[in-house]
């Protein structure tokens, strides 16, 4: 059993506060949100909470690529390209045409994959769901792989 | 779509590069006098920004609310912020070394000194060649862990 009292580094592990309000990058280096929390299971971490904007996020840690934290502006960088960031993106098809915004991705089960993005034009306009095969290119905005005619 | 368009159908449109990034509005045109043939556009990236010339090899279709573009502008990567594997914050991208149109090196402002007050911390300029970045998007991730503190760090120039 091992304690260490007033000891300014802890020689193993790292501190909550020293992951807490850190900023976290996706393994594209996008903004994922900031880490607000952390949960445990039976004693061991389990995954961390995120909050992006005012949305809740929770990762499970397969997600964190490193949990090692080195200076003040370091950041957390997650292993996978989180599916709630697609949403606002700007969704253009093959023609160069533009269909929208995302205003919601249709996540499958807890994973991060999703089945539909659902894309709206304007305020009042209907949202038109387009599947996940549809999709060419994802990266920062949606390029559709067909040419759609709304 | 019709085969045939007018520059109508192209100024004021909106360039978006292969990852679908806004780059700006289409501009201007640029015609060969004597030729008669379209040799590029002209995009405004807004205020501050100067303007990006994309010659026709580039365009991959004039569509129709967008003009896509084929190859990502170099240009695109000065300013943006610099992290280790291990999310270690490295600097920011100041100029780019390239070769035959190839990315070859970033050059990236470092704080060297951690110093508690911003003037006492020493600012250089580090070189990182391409083979030691992971990823090129919203940021730029490297492959190695503390890159700072490794000796082999290339090409240390002090400013």
């Amino acid at each position: 059993m091992k304690i260490y009292i007033a000891n300014k580094i802890f020689p193993e592990g790292i501190s909550f506060w020293s992951i807490f309000w850190r900023k976290t990058l996706s393994r594209s280096g996008e903004y994922c949100g900031r880490i607000s929390g952390i949960n445990f299971s039976e004693g061991s971490l389990v995954g961390i909470n995120l909050l992006y904007g005012t949305k809740k996020i929770w990762l499970g840690l397969d997600c964190v690529q490193t949990l090692e934290i080195s200076g003040k502006k370091s950041a957390l960088i997650l292993n996978i390209d989180p599916v709630y960031l697609m949403e606002g993106k700007r969704v253009y098809d093959s023609d160069g045409r533009k269909l929208g915004r995302v205003i919601r991705v249709i996540q499958k089960g807890p994973h991060n994959d999703f089945d539909f993005i659902l894309v709206k034009k304007g305020f009042f306009s209907k949202p038109i769901s387009f599947k996940k095969e549809l999709v060419q290119v994802m990266k920062k905005n949606i390029i559709l792989r067909d040419s759609i005619s709304v | 779509m019709e085969k045939i368009i007018t520059s109508d159908d192209i100024l004021g449109k909106e360039a978006i590069d292969p990852e679908g990034e806004y780059l700006g509005i289409v501009m201007k045109l640029h015609i060969d006098r004597e030729k008669k043939i379209l040799l590029g556009i002209t995009v405004d990236q807004g205020f501050m920004k100067p303007d990006l010339y994309v010659g026709l090899d580039y365009i991959e279709r004039f569509g129709i609310d967008a003009v896509l573009i084929n190859k990502i502008p170099m240009e695109k990567y000065i300013g943006l912020r610099v992290y280790d594997a291990s999310g270690g914050y490295c600097g920011v991208i100041q100029e780019l070394e390239e070769r035959d149109g190839r990315l070859e090196k970033i050059c990236v402002r470092v704080k060297l000194a951690e110093g508690g007050k911003r003037q006492s911390a020493e600012k250089s300029l580090i070189k990182i060649p391409i083979r030691d970045i992971a990823e090129i998007g919203y940021s730029i991730l490297l492959k190695k862990s503390n890159y700072l503190e490794f000796s082999s760090v290339p090409e240390l120039e002090e400013r």
